[in-house]
């Protein structure tokens, strides 16, 4: 009887010496940076779906754009988690 | 890096890896920002468009948490899009869909009024798959 051996998978990273380099070349980015970076970010879903953030979250948690073409649902989910790491991140300023 | 940040990269790692595998020979051969991987890291979602070299592009985006240990994915979309930018069909796991004995996995063709939602493993290697189907057989 033949053993079938479990086949490991394995998978080599890619961008490890990217990172490295690109590390090198550029400074760690505080806070007040990602900060701003969303806020930039939010800002740009505010102006394309003219609705503010306030307005979109609640409406977004009650699921009123799932079926509607009009919203591309992925930038929705992009807009919604931007929010939620600039609320997190926003507290550990604090 | 702490914790955390080290299970995103990784993660981020894994499927970059599957991509190039199912993808590579299809898509615009261009460097991937690393900067966009130190932002995952802080914000604990990664959110990237690929371009093929056809003009067609996939939308990768995962929010991650860490709970009992573990890095899980709380919500995910890999969306296909035409070179108009319309989405063809995407991947997500909102629960909307509980018919479905994948929920809360499931995909959308579009228009979304067309088309019934389907199943879906929820695997993002599988997404990439179906895909590369897609990509070869247009």
């Amino acid at each position: 009887m033949s053993v079938i051996e479990p086949v490991e998978k394995t998978y080599t990273p890619i961008f490890d010496k990217d990172w490295d380099s690109w590390r090198k070349k550029h400074p760690q980015r505080s806070s007040k940076d990602i900060l701003q970076e969303l806020g930039q970010i939010i800002k740009a879903y505010e102006q394309k779906y003219r609705m503010t953030t306030e307005e979109f979250i609640p409406r977004y948690a009650n699921g009123e754009f799932e079926l509607d073409d009009s919203y591309a649902d992925y930038e929705l989910a992009h807009w919604q988690g931007s929010y939620e790491a600039y609320q997190r991140l926003s507290q550990t300023e604090k | 890096m702490g914790y955390i940040e080290t299970l995103i990269y990784l993660r981020v790692n894994y499927f970059l890896n599957e991509l190039s595998n199912y993808l590579s020979h299809l898509l615009v051969d261009s460097p991937f920002e690393v900067a966009d991987i130190e932002l995952s890291t802080w914000t604990h979602q990664f959110y990237h468009r690929f371009y093929f070299q056809n003009g067609w592009s996939l939308i990768i985006y995962e929010k991650y948490i860490f709970a009992e240990y573990q890095l899980k994915i709380s919500r995910y979309h890999y969306a296909l899009l035409h070179p108009q930018n319309e989405p063809h069909l995407s991947f997500d796991n909102c629960p909307h869909h509980r018919n479905l004995f994948t929920f809360p996995h499931h995909k959308h063709f579009y228009p979304k009024h067309n088309h019934s939602p389907m199943i879906f493993s929820g695997e993002i290697a599988d997404a990439f798959e179906e895909i590369k189907w897609i990509m070869e057989n247009l």
